[in-house]
C-alpha cells in the first residue's frame, strides 16, 4: 500500500475511535495488568472513577433541587394570582361571567386563572383586569409570570399572603384590609 | 397550558432515572474501564496542560449525560460505558480545540457534524484502513480483527468465523491490541494539527 502521509491528528482520531470498544472487552484480570503496566494502582482507578461519577450525580442533584424550589415558588405566585382575582371579584360581588363581560375577557380564562395554578394568563387579560379593577400599574402582571425574577422579599410577602387567604363568599373587613395591603405592596414593589 | 410535555424521545433515549440507576449500579470493573479510557484521552490529547486530571474528563462526561438542558442523551441499546467513552472523546476533542476545559458551546459537539465526525467522514474507508494498518505495523491478524469489528461491524463469533480463529487466539489478539493502544497513549504527543 502506498505510504501516504497522514497528519497526527487524523491518526489520533482514527485510532481513538476504537479505544473504548477494546478496553470495554477486557477482563478484570487484564484490566489490572494494563493498569499496573502503566504504573497505576487498580484500587486507585476505582476510587477516582467513583469520585468523578458520584461528584457529578451530587452536582446535578443540587442543581435540580434548586430548580424544584424555584418551580415551587412560581406555583405559589400563580396560586396567589388566582386567589387575589377571586377576592377582587368577591369584593365587587360579581360572578365570573359578569367579570368577563365587564372586563371584556374570556370567562374560561377567568376560571383558569382562579383555579389552575399551571395556567399562564395572557398579557391582554391581565391588563384588562387591572383596568377594570382600577389597580395600580402591573399589580397583577407581577403575579402572572410576566416577571421571571422576583426578589426574596417579594417571594416572602406573597407566601405570607397565601397563608392568610381564605375562600369565602363575602370578604370580611379583616380580609378587605389584607387585600388592600397586599395590593399596596404589589404596587410599590419593583 | 404550562403542562410538562411527554418526552418525545423516550423511545430512543434513556430517562434520567434510568441514567442514574445505571451510574449507581456500575461495578468495580466498569469503574476501571472508564478511568482507563479517560486517561487515554487525557494523555493522548495532551490535556494535562490544563488544570485537573482525567477524573475531570469523566466527571464532565457524566454531567453532560445528566443535564437535561445540555442533552448528550444516552441512546437505548448502547452500553453506558460505550456512551461515556463517546462523550469523553467528544469533550476532550472540544477542550483541545478550545485550549481550556470549559464546556461553553459543548452542545454543538452533539450535532451530527462535529469536527471529529467530519475528519472521519472525510477520510474515505480506504484511508482509514491504511492508518489502522500502519498502526499495527505488520501485525496482520490484529489488523484484520479490527477491520472486522470496527469497519464491518462484526461481533466476536462472526470475526472468529471470518478469520478462522478460535476463542483463545481471538482473546490473545485483542489483548495485543489493547496493549498497543495504551502504548500509543504514552507515545510522545506531537503538536501537529
Amino acid at each position: 500500500m502506498p505510504n501516504k502521509k497522514y497528519s497526527e491528528k487524523q491518526k489520533e482520531i482514527v485510532i481513538s475511535s476504537f479505544v473504548g470498544e477494546f478496553i470495554t472487552d477486557a477482563s478484570d484480570e487484564e484490566l489490572d495488568e494494563l493498569i499496573q503496566l502503566q504504573g497505576g494502582d487498580p484500587l486507585a482507578y476505582i476510587e477516582k472513577s467513583k469520585r468523578a461519577i458520584t461528584g457529578a450525580l451530587e452536582q446535578v442533584s443540587k442543581e435540580n433541587k434548586h430548580a424544584i424550589e424555584e418551580n415551587d415558588d412560581c406555583k405559589t405566585i400563580q396560586l396567589v394570582l388566582g386567589k387575589l382575582l377571586t377576592m377582587l371579584r368577591r369584593k365587587e360581588q360579581i360572578s365570573e361571567e359578569e367579570l368577563a363581560e365587564r372586563a371584556r375577557v374570556d370567562v374560561a380564562e377567568i376560571r383558569k386563572i382562579e383555579y389552575d395554578i399551571d395556567y399562564l394568563a395572557s398579557p391582554r387579560t391581565i391588563i384588562q383586569l387591572e383596568k377594570y379593577f382600577k389597580l395600580p400599574d402591573k399589580v397583577l402582571a407581577k403575579l402572572s409570570g410576566a416577571f421571571v425574577k422576583h426578589t426574596y422579599a417579594f417571594q416572602q410577602e406573597v407566601t405570607r399572603f397565601a397563608a392568610k387567604m381564605k375562600t369565602i363568599d363575602n370578604l370580611t373587613s379583616e380580609e378587605m384590609e389584607l387585600l388592600n395591603n397586599f395590593i399596596h405592596f404589589l404596587s410599590k414593589n419593583e | 397550558m404550562n403542562k410538562i410535555h411527554d418526552d418525545p424521545d423516550a423511545e430512543k433515549y434513556a430517562s434520567m432515572i434510568e441514567v442514574r440507576k445505571a451510574l449507581n449500579n456500575l461495578t468495580d470493573v466498569e469503574y476501571k474501564k472508564l478511568m482507563i479510557i479517560a486517561e487515554f484521552y487525557w494523555t493522548r490529547r495532551n490535556l494535562q496542560a490544563l488544570w485537573g486530571d482525567a477524573e475531570d474528563l469523566l466527571h464532565e462526561a457524566v454531567l453532560s449525560t445528566l443535564r437535561s438542558d445540555k442533552p448528550k442523551r444516552w441512546r437505548r441499546g448502547v452500553s453506558i460505558i460505550k456512551h461515556l467513552d463517546q462523550a469523553m472523546r467528544n469533550i476532550s476533542g472540544h477542550w483541545v480545540r478550545k485550549g481550556c476545559n470549559e464546556t461553553e458551546g459543548i452542545e454543538k459537539l452533539y450535532e451530527e457534524k462535529t469536527e471529529e465526525n467530519l475528519v472521519v467522514a472525510q477520510l474515505v474507508a480506504k484511508e482509514t484502513l491504511e492508518i489502522i494498518k500502519n498502526f499495527f505495523n505488520g501485525d496482520e491478524i490484529a489488523f484484520q480483527v479490527l477491520e472486522c469489528r470496527r469497519l464491518k461491524g462484526m461481533v466476536e463469533s462472526e470475526v472468529r468465523q471470518e478469520l478462522g480463529i478460535g476463542h483463545t487466539e481471538y482473546e490473545t489478539i485483542c489483548k495485543r491490541i489493547r496493549r498497543k493502544l495504551l502504548k500509543f497513549k504514552n507515545q510522545e504527543v506531537s503538536n501537529a494539527k
